[in-house]
């Protein structure tokens, strides 16, 4: 009966501005901290997914499409759903520590090694169904 | 209406229950199964017949990356809280602490 909620894994967030959006678990925190109690982990996350590219398109459109935005955040564990996907993430883990949260300039700094990282993964055809757009 | 199927085995589901319930450990209810499902603590997972398919699939995907076991439990939710000993309904349970009960051989 182990712990699924691990680094390097896929969850979709379920709650607040960046519901239905796929993330990676970072950082898990499962006995929580003073100013958070609960289970909460950091998660990477992709805020706009990149947009659908088809053959006929020429190579600048291609790139303008194949942008990724991503986000990080502290979530608790509840407003989470864990896939049975997972992603390595060496560097990302590099990037985002629970230290980033303190200030904003930090923030930007990690969201933009996060959005370098992302992007290769994504141009490399790596991990397509974390770059996919949930329906629902 | 027939009453329901107390069969051999939802018999002994029952006292297995109330043994665990005695001796062992549990968790009653949607949000404490997730919690000890998510920690790991959980051992069996029980689900009453009338919990909604949608509640019912996502439990089920818990313990399907949790690795652990579960059991759709004959009856509703009314039956689940009796046999739990409970006055009240319980729709989802789950074990942590099987004491002496063998309940997690026979459903595992």
């Amino acid at each position: 009966m182990p712990k699924f909620l691990k680094n390097g894994k896929v969850v979709i967030i379920l709650q607040g501005r960046y519901a239905g959006k796929k993330a990676v678990i970072v950082k898990n925190v499962d006995e929580g901290t003073k100013e958070r109690p609960y289970g909460h982990a950091i998660v990477a996350g992709i805020e706009r997914y990149p947009l659908k590219v088809t053959k006929s398109m020429d190579k600048k459109k291609v790139a303008s499409r194949s942008h990724v935005k991503p986000f990080i955040k502290v979530v608790n564990y509840a407003h989470l759903m864990p896939t049975r996907y997972s992603l390595e993430l060496e560097e990302i883990k590099a990037a985002v520590s629970a230290e980033t949260f303190a200030e904003p300039s930090q923030r930007a700094a990690a969201k933009k090694a996060v959005r370098n990282s992302l992007q290769q993964r994504y141009t490399a055809g790596k991990n397509k169904w974390f770059f996919t757009k949930l329906r629902f | 209406m027939a009453p329901t199927k107390k069969s051999n085995s939802s018999e002994s589901i029952n006292s297995r229950l109330a043994l665990v319930m005695k001796s062992g450990k549990s968790s009653l209810g949607y949000k404490s199964t997730l919690k000890s499902l998510r920690s790991g603590k959980s051992k069996l997972v029980i689900i009453s017949g009338n919990t909604p398919p949608l509640r019912k699939s996502e439990i089920e995907y818990y313990a399907m990356l949790a690795k652990t076991n579960v059991h759709h439990f004959n009856g509703n939710n009314i039956d689940l809280g009796t046999a739990c000993g409970k006055y009240f309904r319980v729709g989802t349970l789950s074990i942590t602490d099987a004491g002496d009960s063998d309940i997690l051989k026979t459903e595992a």
